[in-house]
């Protein structure tokens, strides 16, 4: 391992370094943050040759141009931001997705405006090297917590990395013609995102329940990682419960005060006061971490069964693709070494 | 209604707490009974069963006024199980937990550049800053929940003079250390942030350090005090 770094040319428009949630301190206040789509995240890492969980860059809408003058070998997964690759040799093209890709040394990337999908994923072999804290290494900003400084990375900022010894002092460009391909990635679908009803679901007219199954919902630009907002019909709930703040979990969907549903996601606080009237399955909240504003949406409700399989089904579907990619990865190596 | 069967999952909806599910990937326990402090430490009790139990697959319990949401890793165990787990669990509750209630004397200044609404706050209540700030400090309040931002602490006790609504327009910035009211609540913005509550007084109480053990220095079933110590600010420049 050698300590190699990146430079952040030119910032986007929230790129933050993120990780796994931290699951201990909900009880705290502390959301559980981490990699707003999980499937995209731990994608990156196996394809950059990680484990599944080091701290990648994960950037939103709008992506950076950054320098890798130690070199790197990075994969991009999630939004497809366009990215360029220029190398010193001033060649520039295309930046390959899904795939590993050798930098070398001076080469700058270069992520643009988002053509689909909400948040791409940028994992470094070796992973980005900030402090653990509170147990992860991710960026949560509303409270200044972890990551870079706790924030949003700008033009200027160095990160580090450590650079495994067998791709050292790479000189020459290199990307495999495999890579996995970008429909198996969650992105922005246009099937509903399932869900399970909430403790006031019940609380909605038989109309306003009617309504929230079968009409889109839009997402709005004001909308983060603590959550999207959305608009659409306005719903009411003819029950108007204790307005105390109560557990929450990504995937919530509150009802605000002016009937707007707003979907919680990774950044969300573990508590609020806002009538909770449906949960999104764990297993779509990666498609839901790919909205982007102006996305239209749909909500269809499941039993809880059909959301325990679902996950299950992902999962096996991820261990599949993990197996193939470090058989690939061996493959790579056997041939380098030949 | 045709949602009965939309309703989904298990709940044990006869027992006291009652299961339901908070997603796939949690379980919400909901007590009965109106009277909260009861209802607060049987939520603070069952907190302290649940994370010490260490049940594998379960991530965090985190209290809520009313209930206490137990999460889990979906792929490890099913929600039907982890409930059966819980309610053996709370069975054996059969001792009393023997913890004392600890209070925690927070220091306050209710200087006028550190209670931004102390003079409309009073004004509101029909009696004079003084009155207000010997009422705050006399009152003995309880922790229930932490939350919103990392380490505010939700108390309850604040006397019924003082219930205000929120500000119409809430803050863009309140700053860190702030004492505030609103509704029937008392807490304290442990950092920068946005926020609706009437800003009384302010304290360097150190709340929340994600660098000091423990990170969060109050816990839900505290009990909190407030010292005046305006003037200790006022004559040696800081708290």
């Amino acid at each position: 391992m050698k300590p190699a770094r990146l430079q952040i040319l030119r910032g986007g428009l929230q790129t933050t370094v993120q990780a796994t949630p931290r699951l201990e301190y909900r009880h705290l206040g502390v959301a559980p943050g981490g990699a707003a789509d999980c499937v995209s995240f731990h994608q990156a890492n196996l394809l950059a040759g990680n484990a599944e969980h080091l701290a990648v860059l994960e950037m939103t809408l709008l992506g950076d141009e950054i320098a890798w003058p130690d070199g790197a070998v990075i994969a991009v997964t999630g939004a497809d931001m366009r990215p360029e690759l220029l190398l010193p040799d001033a060649s520039a093209f295309a930046l390959p997705q899904g795939r590993p890709v050798v930098l070398p040394c001076g080469s700058v990337t270069r992520f643009g405006a988002a053509v689909s999908g909400c948040r791409s994923i940028v994992a470094v072999a070796g992973g980005i090297d900030v402090p653990v804290v509170l147990g992860s290494r991710s960026t949560l900003i509303r409270s200044c917590l972890g990551g870079y400084s706790g924030r949003a990375l700008q033009a200027g900022d160095e990160l580090q990395f450590r650079l495994p010894a067998a791709i050292c002092g790479l000189s020459r460009y290199f990307a495999p013609d495999w890579y996995v391909r970008p429909e198996t990635l969650p992105r922005t679908s246009p099937q509903p995102l399932r869900c399970l009803s909430g403790a006031a679901w019940s609380g909605l007219s038989q109309g306003d329940a009617g309504t929230f199954l079968s009409q889109p919902f839009r997402v709005r630009t004001e909308s983060d990682r603590m959550g999207a907002r959305l608009e659409g019909p306005r719903l009411q709930l003819h029950r108007a419960g204790e307005q105390t703040s109560e557990p929450t979990t990504p995937g919530t969907v509150q009802l605000l005060p002016d009937g707007s549903p707003l979907l919680l996601l990774a950044d969300a606080a573990p508590t609020g006061g806002y009538p909770q009237i449906a949960h999104v399955i764990t297993a779509d909240l990666p498609v839901a971490a790919q909205l982007s504003p102006g996305d239209s949406i749909e909500f269809q409700m499941v039993q809880l069964h059909e959301a325990e399989l679902e996950i299950r089904r992902q999962q096996q579907g991820q261990r599949r693709m993990s197996s193939m990619i470090r058989l690939m990865h061996k493959a790579c190596s056997a041939a380098a070494g030949q | 209604m045709a949602d009965s069967d939309l309703i989904t999952a298990f709940s044990f909806e006869a027992g006291d707490p009652k299961f339901s599910c908070l997603g796939d990937a949690a379980i919400l326990l909901q007590w009965r009974g109106a009277e909260t402090a009861e209802r607060s430490s049987q939520i603070a009790s069952a907190f302290h069963q649940i994370s010490g139990s260490r049940i594998p697959g379960v991530l965090a319990a985190v209290p809520g006024f009313t209930s206490l949401a137990v999460h889990f890793d979906p792929l490890l165990l099913t929600a039907a199980e982890l409930a059966d787990q819980l309610q053996q669990l709370l069975q054996n509750e059969a001792v009393p937990s023997q913890q004392e209630t600890r209070t925690v004397c927070i220091p306050v200044s209710f200087a006028a550049a550190d209670a931004e609404d102390l003079y409309d706050v009073a004004e509101q209540a029909q009696m004079s800053v003084e009155q207000l700030t010997a009422l705050f400090t006399e009152t003995e309040f309880r922790v229930r929940i932490i939350g919103f931002t990392p380490g505010f602490p939700y108390m309850t006790g604040l006397p019924e003079s003082l219930h205000l609504p929120r500000r119409a327009t809430p803050r863009v910035r309140v700053p860190a250390g702030s004492v505030a009211i609103a509704g029937g609540l008392a807490g304290i913005y442990p950092s920068e942030s946005p926020g609706g509550w009437h800003l009384i007084g302010r304290t360097s109480f150190p709340l929340f350090d994600p660098l000091a053990d423990p990170v969060c220095q109050l816990a839900p079933g505290d009990c909190v005090r407030f010292i005046d110590q305006t003037n200790v600010r006022s004559r040696e420049g800081s708290l």
